[in-house]
């Protein structure tokens, strides 16, 4: 097989970059101009970007196949973990604005933190794991949870098993937030529960609920805000609790005194 | 956009891009997915702020090419079975099926930086991230790739390779 001798022009940098759309306005119209003079240019650039339009035009046809559920569940899984990453810089952050702990609901100090995350961000990890969720799922209009609540009280059973704690119900509706329903997540800290919420309005709320170590201490309730997200974080002797949503401090931290008092009999 | 959507689009580039490569939907669905779990994994690796694509489409590349280093230990070690015929792509259109053989043809170094610029309108500094090579050299191998490319669509079309019959 012979091929024909390869011309200088069928290397040009410049043309392919101009085919490719890689330029900026000012070479592009030095290219343009070039290519008013040169007949084996603009050949050059036409025959660049048919081959492209075809590579792009035979994907197209290729992509027949409807969504594989286990595609679409692996990109859930992998948005969740990518959301925790942004709160967890986030978290980190200089901008960040911490709240001081105005209502103590635990006596116990915020002590042993054991299982806070190497980064260095001042929060425990499962607060950015319970943020990653709550951006992923609680916004999540078409399934936002494996269990309706309707069957909160098989979702309770396959939770408790899962965390290995038995859980109460949380119903929050004397704070008018409706259980839409719960989702068990797998993490990097460990198995946790979410719990999502909607207000009158549609605005959602997420409880997340996770068991930590024996012997870790309690921790009072902690605020922190990002962007317009509110978060309360506490822990209790047997599981770690994150509340978060668009709301005020105040809404928090009914909500969270509300789980705890609900929550804390539970044992 | 939301992270979630903007993920969702980067999944649909990564299966047509995977599409092209293997020219063989199960494959290709199984690529995107090998991808994805590798990806969860090594979520702690993203750096939130900058560029989701080509982190994804560099553990795309990589979990492709150790697929193909896996399949050529697996043809070497039984050389007598019949070579596995090339998906059949169902291509309707003669042009399209032509450019896929001819990407065919090329060499894997040189088939990646067209395939990935043609669907993925990404800039070249992206690109050549993408597929974990500096940008010099990911400049000339999509330069050479795409002269053999076009020689190849040529000499098809002239008839002197006869690779559709």
């Amino acid at each position: 097989m012979t091929r024909p001798p390869r011309s200088d022009t069928d290397f040009d940098p410049e043309l392919m970059a101009y085919a490719d759309g890689q330029l900026g306005p000012e070479e592009a119209a030095a290219v343009e101009a070039r290519l008013a003079e040169d007949p084996a240019a603009r050949d050059l650039v036409t025959a660049l970007s048919l081959q492209s339009a075809q590579i792009r035009a035979a994907a197209e046809a290729l992509d027949t196949a409807p969504v594989s559920l286990k595609t679409a569940a692996l990109e859930r899984e992998l948005a969740r973990s990518l959301a925790r990453e942004g709160w967890r810089a986030r978290l980190a952050g200089p901008g960040l604005r911490r709240i001081a702990a105005s209502v103590m609901l635990f006596a116990a100090g915020w002590g042993g933190h054991m299982a806070w995350d190497a980064t260095n961000t001042p929060y425990p990890g499962y607060v950015a794991e319970a943020l990653g969720a709550h951006q992923v799922f609680a916004q999540d209009v078409i399934r936002p949870v494996e269990f309706r609540a309707e069957a909160t009280e098989e979702a309770l059973d396959w939770v408790a098993a899962k965390l290995d704690r038995k859980l109460e119900h949380p119903a929050l509706d004397p704070l008018g937030l409706e259980l839409v329903g719960t989702r068990m997540l797998g993490t990097r800290e460990g198995p946790m529960a979410q719990f999502i919420y909607e207000d009158a309005d549609g605005h959602r709320l997420s409880l997340i609920v996770a068991p930590h170590p024996e012997g870790v201490r309690e921790a009072p309730l902690r605020y922190a805000s990002v962007d317009d997200l509110r978060v309360g974080y506490w822990r209790d002797a047997r599981l770690d609790y994150a509340v978060m949503a668009q709301t005020s401090e105040l809404q928090i931290e009914a909500v969270a005194q509300e789980v705890a008092s609900l929550m804390g009999n539970g044992s | 956009m939301r992270l979630a959507d903007r993920l969702h689009e980067h999944v649909q580039g990564l299966r047509r891009f995977a599409l092209v490569l293997t020219r063989d939907p199960t494959q290709a669905e199984d690529l995107v997915q090998e991808t994805l779990t590798k990806a969860i994994a090594a979520a702690h690796t993203w750096q939130p702020g900058t560029e989701l694509r080509p982190w994804l489409f560099r553990i795309l590349h990589n979990t492709h090419v150790s697929g193909l280093r896996k399949a050529k230990v697996r043809a070497e070690a039984a050389p007598d079975l019949p070579e596995p015929v090339a998906g059949d792509t169902q291509l309707a259109s003669v042009e399209l099926r032509q450019v896929l053989e001819a990407l065919d043809r090329l060499p894997e170094a040189q088939r990646k930086p067209i395939v990935l610029v043609a669907l993925q309108e990404m800039s070249y500094a992206e690109a050549a991230r993408s597929l974990d090579v500096p940008l010099g050299t990911f400049m000339s191998r999509l330069g050479r790739g795409r002269a053999a490319l076009r020689n190849l669509l040529g000499e098809m079309r002239r008839g002197k390779l006869n690779l559709i019959a």
